[in-house]
């Protein structure tokens, strides 16, 4: 690797944009900033493949990789095709017998191609081993145009009225610095421009805990829906678990609950992990029989906000700029969306020649701001209000007036309404619930309320 | 509609709808269908949609309570007081 250590003026940067991370956020901008002729530097920290959480897709990245050229490349990879999402009743009191196997009824499916939107180029999405798409993903950029630095960490950031920023970047203990027009931050949950800035407020509500790993030879059955993404709800409140089909044989498993329910059983995190699945015997005997293939890992302190998406000379995307909650698998979606709004802004600003002095301001991401801050307002909503009651989610899903409504969310599709009105729909029968406990839904408000948080 | 005919249909809807795969349990006029969870949260709705549907009875969220649903009796009398 040689970076170009030449002492520039600000009218002439080494790069027009420095990107921090190379996951599907940095990646993604990379692409259309180079498929605009932008030069773009990448710094990722790790060597690809690296293996990451967050393996199901929504149908809105399609746009993306549609845009990209990148759908070949993706039906060419053989990701398990995603059609819909289903969930599963626990077997407690309150769920146990009445549905069981009675379509439509506690396996609520939904197929993505009821929905024909922009949004939903094909009526199916992928699931993906994130080692293999992020390292397609971030090839894609460098065969495009960007520069694509891997095993390079950025350490910090500087910036000065009088100059461009410089980017700090260590690899094997050596510092070097990289000036930039633009800094991206697209480090992912390690927020490195939050962090230094100081933007990062932890969410009040959402205090997520999670616990995952794949398994080989897991039987996902014959049915139409086994290569679904399942969520299997858990008798513990606002618990549930996840399974993923990563490919023919290989299905991944997590268990996401409150920090609270892991910390206070004091448990061993396998010991927990394994507690869980039980509560679905059927999962649990197929799993046991199934073949662990990596040790557990564990996400935490993963939902959080950020007072500000962008600043002069600086812009913040995918997890590096918000990140909720895992439910909607709207985590990539998010971060390839995000980026591609990014671009947008960044493109017209060279296109336009409105650069103050050569410099970014934050007035040049105004679209960007406003449209990121409605897609993450629309999702925590949704998000807080699935955790508040979720047997409204379920029956919005059966209900012929609103399926549609909730399908183009469950889609991805966020950005365009100020609140989409199936969620104001939702929010007047939760608030009546709440306000009356007499309700015979009353009891079955989760503890997770649906405070707004809007920190940006 | 006469009352049997309420109660009756209440009752068939119920028994295919929540009990399907319990022939074994008898449902009676006062059996408690909520307390015993022979409806549950989502078959609350379920239910509702179908009073809409039958009945053309549209049920507030505030009428959504114990008095309204605990038995085949009280869903039955319910129904008829809102068609009065
Ligand atoms: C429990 C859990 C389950 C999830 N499940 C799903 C799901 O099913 N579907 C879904 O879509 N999303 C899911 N997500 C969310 C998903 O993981 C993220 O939203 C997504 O990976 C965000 O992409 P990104 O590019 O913003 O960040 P990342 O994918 O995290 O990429 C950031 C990159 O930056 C690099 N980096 C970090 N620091 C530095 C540095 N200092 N210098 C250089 N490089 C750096 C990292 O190595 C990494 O490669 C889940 C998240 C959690 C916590």
């Amino acid at each position: 690797m040689k970076l170009n250590l030449k002492i520039m003026n600000i009218n002439n940067p080494q790069f027009e944009v420095g990107i921090i991370g190379g996951g599907p956020a940095g990646s993604t901008l990379a692409s259309y900033l180079s498929q605009a002729n932008i030069s773009c530097v990448v710094f990722e920290r790790e060597i690809f493949p690296r293996p990451h959480v967050g393996e199901s897709l929504v149908p809105a990245t399609n746009r993306v990789f549609k845009e990209l050229n990148f759908l070949e490349t993706m039906e060419q990879a053989g990701f398990p095709h995603k059609y819909g999402a289903a969930w599963t009743a626990y077997n407690n009191k309150i769920y146990s017998h009445n549905f069981e196997g009675m379509p439509p009824d506690y396996a609520v499916d939904i197929r993505f191609d009821e929905q024909k939107t922009s949004e939903s180029i094909s009526n199916y999405t992928y699931h993906v081993d994130r080692g293999k798409f992020d390292q397609m993903l971030l090839e894609h950029a460098e065969k495009l145009g960007a520069t694509v630095y891997q095993g390079v960490r950025v350490t910090n950031i500087q910036f000065s009225e009088n100059e461009n920023p410089k980017i700090f970047t260590s690899q094997d203990d050596k510092t070097r610095e990289t000036s930039v027009r633009l800094v991206v931050d697209a480090s992912g949950r390690r927020t490195i421009l939050g962090s230094q800035l100081n933007l990062k407020i932890k969410d009040p509500v959402f205090n997520q805990f999670a616990i995952h790993t794949w398994f080989e030879g897991f039987d996902r059955g014959e049915t139409e829906q086994k290569d679904y993404t399942f969520i299997h709800f858990l008798p513990i409140s606002n618990s549930w678990i996840w399974q993923i089909p990563i490919s023919e044989t290989v299905t991944s498993f997590g268990v996401v609950t409150q920090k609270e329910h892991f910390s206070k059983k004091k448990q061993e995190r396998e010991e927990f992990f394994w507690d869980c699945v039980k509560t679905q015997p059927k999962i649990y005997d197929k799993l046991k029989q199934a073949k662990q293939l990596r040790a557990f890992k564990e996400e935490s302190d993963y939902s959080y906000g950020m007072k500000q998406f962008c600043g002069d000379g600086w812009i913040l995307v995918g997890d590096a700029a918000r990140f909720v909650d895992p439910i909607f698998s709207s985590g990539v979606s998010v971060a390839l969306n995000s980026a591609r709004f990014a671009s947008h802004d960044i493109i017209r600003a060279f296109q336009e020649g409105n650069l103050d002095q050569g410099k970014f301001r934050r007035k040049h991401f105004e679209q960007y701001e406003s449209i990121l801050k409605r897609g993450t307002k629309n999702w925590y909503e949704f998000i807080s209000l699935y955790y508040r009651l979720n047997v409204l989610f379920t029956r919005f899903v059966f209900d012929p007036r609103h399926r549609l409504d909730v399908i183009k969310l469950l889609s991805g599709d966020v950005y365009d309404q100020d609140e989409p009105s199936v969620l104001q729909e939702m929010r007047k029968i939760v608030t009546e619930i709440e306000q009356n406990p007499n309700h015979l839904l009353h009891k079955l408000l989760g503890n997770l309320t649906a405070n707004a948080f809007n920190p940006s | 509609m006469n009352q049997l005919s309420i109660k009756e249909t209440v009752k068939n809807y119920i028994q295919q709808e929540f009990l399907y795969d319990k022939p074994e349990l008898e449902l009676n006029d006062d059996s408690l269908l909520i307390e015993e969870e022979i409806i549950d949260s989502l078959g609350i709705f379920v239910l509702i949609s179908f009073l809409d549907e039958q009945f053309q009875v549209k049920v507030e969220p505030q009428e959504v309570i114990a008095e309204n649903f605990a038995t085949l009796d009280v869903i039955t009398s319910f129904v008829e007081n809102k068609l009065a």
